[in-house]
């Protein structure tokens, strides 16, 4: 029974968080023209006037929705590098941190 | 929720398993990307539930000292939750797979892609920070529950050396 509540507790703040973050989207220009707002392809024109639409449909096979084993293990070490840069980054900013808290104690004893 | 911390261990190996999985759908393609980022939803609301009695603690008490880490792991948590749920929520938005399987076809604004895409960025930071605040956490029982029964295989056993002990006999009176 606890933890249903606690369950409903988390959903309850997804589902707020959300609700903020569908707000904001749907009531602020976020990203792209009014066009695209309404779902559209934005319109272009050629060299002769005509408009034309500039990404219509998504050719068969595009490789944004099939797999591939040998760019998609590329790119998870690429985001696993970014993940241990990060990582290191924030490890010395603390390394730092605690540096400058000894040597300030140090002064203070002395 | 008690649980033990190889529990706790093996359920954030899992997740961040899942994670780097997700980040990456061109490793899945997108039907596993979509399905796999809705069960990270159940992953991540049992990590939050192991870790209730840490959140309400913290949530308590606030304001009472602002500058201790745990504020700052706090606030670093909730950011990241705030992205995890924007991703989710976009994802769910632009979804063909999960949305269309369960009957819902949504018109919405394109702009959510660019915001599924925001969202998976600040994640991504956010995970390396949230990992970087736990470091001592990951290190000491990554060793313990995983390196050192690894090497302990791999060690040779060492035999007690054999050691005469005198004994004492009674005489018999």
């Amino acid at each position: 029974m606890k933890i249903v509540l606690r369950i409903l507790v988390i959903l309850l703040v997804v589902v707020a968080v959300s609700g903020g973050v569908y707000a904001l989207v749907e009531n602020t220009n976020i990203g792209f023209g009014s066009e695209a707002q309404r779902g559209e392809m934005p319109q272009m024109t050629n060299a002769d006037g005509q408009s034309f639409q500039a990404m219509g449909e998504r050719p068969d096979g595009g490789d944004e929705h099939s797999a591939s084993l040998s760019r998609g293990l590329s790119e998870l070490l690429v985001t696993l590098g970014k993940i241990g840069i990060i990582t290191i980054i924030v490890l010395s900013l603390q390394k730092g941190f605690d540096l400058l808290q000894r040597l300030k104690l140090k002064t203070v004893q002395s | 929720m008690k649980t033990s911390t190889k529990t706790n261990l093996i359920l954030d190996i899992t997740i961040f398993t899942a994670f780097l999985v997700i980040a990456n759908p061109k490793l899945t393609g997108n039907t596993i990307h979509e399905w796999l980022g809705v069960s990270l939803t159940a992953a991540i609301v049992t990590h939050l539930l192991f870790h209730w009695h840490w959140l309400v603690n913290v949530t308590r008490n606030f304001f009472k000292n602002l500058f201790s880490p745990s504020r700052l792991n706090y606030v670093v948590n909730a950011l990241f939750f705030v992205a995890m749920t924007g991703a989710f929520l976009s994802g769910l938005m632009i979804s063909k797979d999960v949305m269309s399987f369960l009957g819902i076809q949504l018109d919405v604004s394109r702009s959510w892609k660019s915001i599924h895409n925001l969202a998976s960025d600040a994640s991504v930071i956010l995970l390396g920070v949230h990992f970087a605040l736990h470091w001592k956490w990951i290190v000491t029982h990554v060793d313990r529950y995983m390196v050192a029964p690894i090497r302990r295989l791999f060690q040779p056993r060492v035999r007690k050396p054999l050691v005469a002990i005198p004994v004492q006999l009674e005489k018999e009176s």
